[in-house]
């Protein structure tokens, strides 16, 4: 039995894994596919269908299933497009981040001395700043739009990928077998990405999956303090911001994005968790 | 024989501390050449200075001459060409020395691909000959497996068919069966002997136990305290020691008639 069909079985096993994978891909697939689907238009107002309930409540039309927003928008619509929005801040902010992060944290921790400490001081600063303030100041002077979100969440959070590998690096880098991919002559470029690198996998994985559910948190943050996306961009943030302001009236404003976005976000986190635990060839027993 | 390595006036210092103090030796090539002494005598560090590969903190200054090259002063990109091709070295614990994310086949393949130019299919053609070499009867098998899935002795038998993979002409064995137990220990000591006449290959045997190195080694050289107090000719150690410290060693070699009477 190979080492991935070991690891394919034991996260097939786990409930958690299932599940949380189950969520994302659902909301993955929702998100690809929602420019396709007979959707309304998710920016086409109606005024006279405002604050509609879903369907099974009282008030509610099957031509909205999830009911209309204080606009008259569709729900579903609104909210299968904000998946489009937060899964590609998620994927884009956490690759861009993931790169810089682990370029940064493996070149410090190989290397150490001054190119550490150098790079270590940044990070102090840079970590000095309140990350919501530091985002919400990098947007002001970007603009407002989607690509800035990604980039705000890559400078804020550039820092954590850094600092943690950084320290992953530096206990690996004093293993026996360090020294031996030394003695056997391999450059230090080698032992950094093919000696290190797979054995700081499993702790990149698991903050990768964390960031992903961060960057969607700042996200909805951002659009709902109007600094996210552009207006005509539906995304949970923006929902949530319009939702709260009818939640007396229509509380099932609110409760869809923000459903949706808990979902994602405990889905990531959980699957990061599971993943750890299943993929490490060192832990891995079949019970 | 012709000389192989020439090690003059080696001084190595840890945070300005002396450690290593005047070391110098030769090895001829095809010898084994003993280093033994107590913990923190600077065997090891020396072990290091030949392969370069000194932890950041130490400084060290003298003559390492191999093959007519000065190791101590050569680039570190034609450094990295000796290493693992010219000499290898075989560490302490052979558990951590392989990589755990990796299995046997691609740590095995990978320094003959680096220092040979061999394509995967004839480097694992090649593994699977060394890993006969050094007794592993079921080297198909082995050659998939991760580390932790193997025992210790195998392992270092593993890192031993790494270290003599491109033949190399020097290979430092530093403890290399302190973390095996007695049997295996004898096992591995001779299968080293044995590829190392194969190969005409010259071994520095760092030990601290006197009694394995006046068995495998040709010649010995005692360290005590960063400096050497002694060389002797392995067979003729009890005739020529002279310094007080080898005495000692040689007085504290456990025999069945001591341990009776104790």
């Amino acid at each position: 039995m190979t080492t991935a069909t070991i690891q394919a079985r034991l996260l097939l096993k786990s409930k958690k894994a299932v599940i949380s994978t189950a969520v994302l891909v659902f909301f993955f697939a929702a998100g690809l596919s929602a420019p396709f689907l007979p959707l309304p238009d998710p920016n086409k107002q109606n005024l006279n269908a405002i604050g509609l309930p879903p369907f099974w409540v009282d008030g509610g039309e099957l031509a909205h299933p999830l009911g209309t927003d204080s606009l008259g928008r569709d729900v579903l619509s609104r909210l299968l497009h904000g998946a489009s929005v937060a899964l590609y801040v998620a994927v884009a902010a956490t690759a861009l981040t993931a790169t810089i992060g682990i370029v940064l944290g493996i070149t410090a921790g190989y290397f150490r001395g001054k190119v550490d400490d150098l790079l270590m001081r940044v990070v102090d600063i840079w970590m000095s700043f309140p990350p919501i303030i530091l985002a919400i100041v990098l947007i002001s002077v970007l603009g407002v739009d989607l690509n800035n979100v990604v980039l705000a969440v890559a400078l804020v959070d550039w820092t954590r990928f850094t600092r943690v590998l950084r320290s992953e690096v530096l206990s690996i880098r004093e293993k026996d077998f360090v020294t031996a991919a030394q003695t056997i002559g391999f450059s230090p470029n080698y032992i950094m990405w093919k000696e290190i690198f797979p054995n700081i996998l499993p702790t990149f994985i698991i903050i990768t999956t964390l960031e992903m559910g961060i960057a969607i948190s700042v996200e909805v943050l951002l659009s709902f303090v109007g600094l996210g996306v552009r207006p005509t961009t539906s995304s949970w943030g923006t929902m949530l911001a319009d939702g709260l302001n009818y939640f007396r009236t229509n509380p099932y404003g609110v409760l869809f994005p923000l459903s949706a976005t808990i979902a994602v976000i405990l889905s990531l986190n959980i699957l990061g968790e599971v993943l750890r635990e299943k993929i490490d060839p060192r832990l891995m027993v079949i019970r | 024989m012709t000389k192989l390595l020439e090690v003059r006036e080696l001084n190595i210092k840890i945070f300005g501390k002396p450690v290593v103090k005047n070391v110098s030796f030769e090895v001829e090539s095809g010898e084994v050449f003993g280093l033994v002494g107590e913990s923190g005598a600077g065997k090891s560090l020396t072990g290091k200075a030949i392969i370069r590969l000194l932890p950041p903190e130490a400084e060290a200054a003298g003559k390492i001459l191999f093959k007519g090259n000065d190791l101590l002063s050569i680039h570190e990109k034609a450094m990295r060409k000796i290493r693992g091709k010219e000499i290898t070295l075989i560490q302490q614990d052979p558990v951590t020395s392989l990589n755990p994310s990796f299995k046997i086949k691609d740590q095995i393949t990978d320094i003959m691909k680096l220092h040979l130019g061999l394509t995967s299919k004839e480097a694992e053609e090649r593994a699977v000959e060394l890993l006969k070499k050094v007794g592993i009867t079921s080297p198909e098998k082995v050659l998939h497996k991760y580390p932790h899935q193997i025992s210790g002795g195998m392992c270092q038998r593993v890192m031993i068919a790494i270290a003599f993979a491109c033949e190399p002409s020097l290979v430092i064995a530093d403890e290399p069966t302190t973390a095996l137990d007695v049997i295996t220990q004898a096992l591995v000591i001779n299968l080293m002997k044995q590829i190392q006449r194969q190969y005409n290959t010259a071994i520095i045997f760092i030990t601290h136990n006197l009694a394995l190195a006046l068995n495998i080694c040709d010649r010995i050289a005692v360290m005590n305290n960063g400096s050497i107090v002694e060389v002797l000719d392995a067979d003729r150690v009890f005739e020529d020691a002279r310094h007080e410290y080898t005495l000692s060693l040689l007085t504290s070699i456990p025999t069945i008639e001591k341990s009776f009477i104790r």
